[in-house]
């Protein structure tokens, strides 16, 4: 009795799959399939972009880009060596007598012009004698 | 990988319809579930390579994902939370009034069974998978799927008695 109710039902045909399903729901397959290939595609680095900017046809242009570089180089260390060497003449010249005479003259124009007397300079190195010791200056109070 | 896709789809798509149609009781989530399927295996081409048997893995797919669509419909729509609500035939129309009326009768007896046990029904019944293969496909232990198959069967020859003795 079981088996030929089971029979009975499994004899019963299963309704068809709609035919226009198999082209959509494959096409919709592949799509998705393609749009998570290109979402988990590597973005190009730092490195891989300027491999591409060097390798493409414009590599003339960047090669006389990099010569005028080195040559602004160049010229600018050429440059600066020069205003030092100039920088360090200058500073090192001797001083002539002249120039000594007319530095000595314009301080002492200096001195009047602030009302302070100029000290002559063998009195700026004046030595301080001691006074007499206190023994002393009563022997010569009492003398 | 597209037409390994397209064998798939002719070898087993029929199949996966059936048990969808009479799982979820609706066309359109049968084809959203199938398509879901498919969009699965486009993705994963390598997901049939540890499988035994194609069809118990491409079913355990399709079960699962009714079973998640069932979820997800569960908390959006409360009218939708239980499969089996429309009275769907998911057997071929026949111009024999008594058998178009026993095929609409279990139709009918099937839509009544709670959905884990239509399940046990359907594969064992026309996707001719044994216990132990209905058991792996439904992720559930041996003895369940023998205890569902057998109040299912009860449930729909209590049913269908008075129809199918009229037919033998």
């Amino acid at each position: 009795m079981n088996n030929d109710f089971e029979k009975q039902l499994q004899c019963q045909p299963q309704r068809e799959i709609p035919g226009t399903w198999r082209e959509e729901v494959l096409a919709r397959a592949r799509e998705s399939a393609a749009s998570v290939q290109t979402a988990q595609t590597p973005r190009p680095g730092l490195f891989h972009l300027i491999q591409t900017l060097l390798s493409r046809p414009q590599r003339v242009a960047w090669a006389g880009l990099a010569a005028a570089w080195v040559v602004i180089v160049t010229l600018n260390l050429a440059t600066g060596e020069t205003s030092k060497t100039t920088s360090m003449t200058g500073r090192t010249a001797p001083t002539t007598p002249e120039t000594l005479q007319a530095l000595k003259q314009q301080r002492l124009l200096y001195a009047e012009l602030v009302g302070r007397p100029e000290q002559h300079p063998t009195e700026r190195f004046k030595i301080n004698v001691p006074g007499p010791r206190s023994q002393r200056r009563e022997e010569t109070a009492t003398a | 990988m597209a037409s390994e896709l397209e064998r798939l789809y002719d070898e087993h798509a029929q199949a996966l319809f059936a048990f969808l149609l009479n799982f979820t009781r609706d066309e359109s989530d049968t084809r959203d579930v199938l398509q879901e399927v498919f969009i699965k295996l486009a993705r994963q081409p390598d997901l049939l390579a540890t499988a035994r048997d194609e069809r118990s893995f491409l079913l355990r797919l399709a079960h699962n994902a009714a079973i998640d669509l069932m979820r997800r419909r569960g908390t959006r729509d409360k009218h939708h939370e239980q499969f089996g609500a429309e009275q769907l035939s998911a057997f071929a129309p026949t111009d024999d009034p008594d058998e178009a009326a026993f095929r609409s009768e279990l139709a009918a007896a099937l839509g009544e069974l709670p959905a884990d046990q239509r399940a046990v029904v359907h594969l064992k019944l026309w996707s001719g998978l044994t216990f132990e293969e209905i058991a792996t496909t439904l992720e559930i232990p041996l003895n369940t799927a023998a205890s569902r198959y057998r109040y299912g069967l009860d449930k729909l020859r209590t049913r269908l008695r008075p129809l199918y003795d009229e037919i033998k």
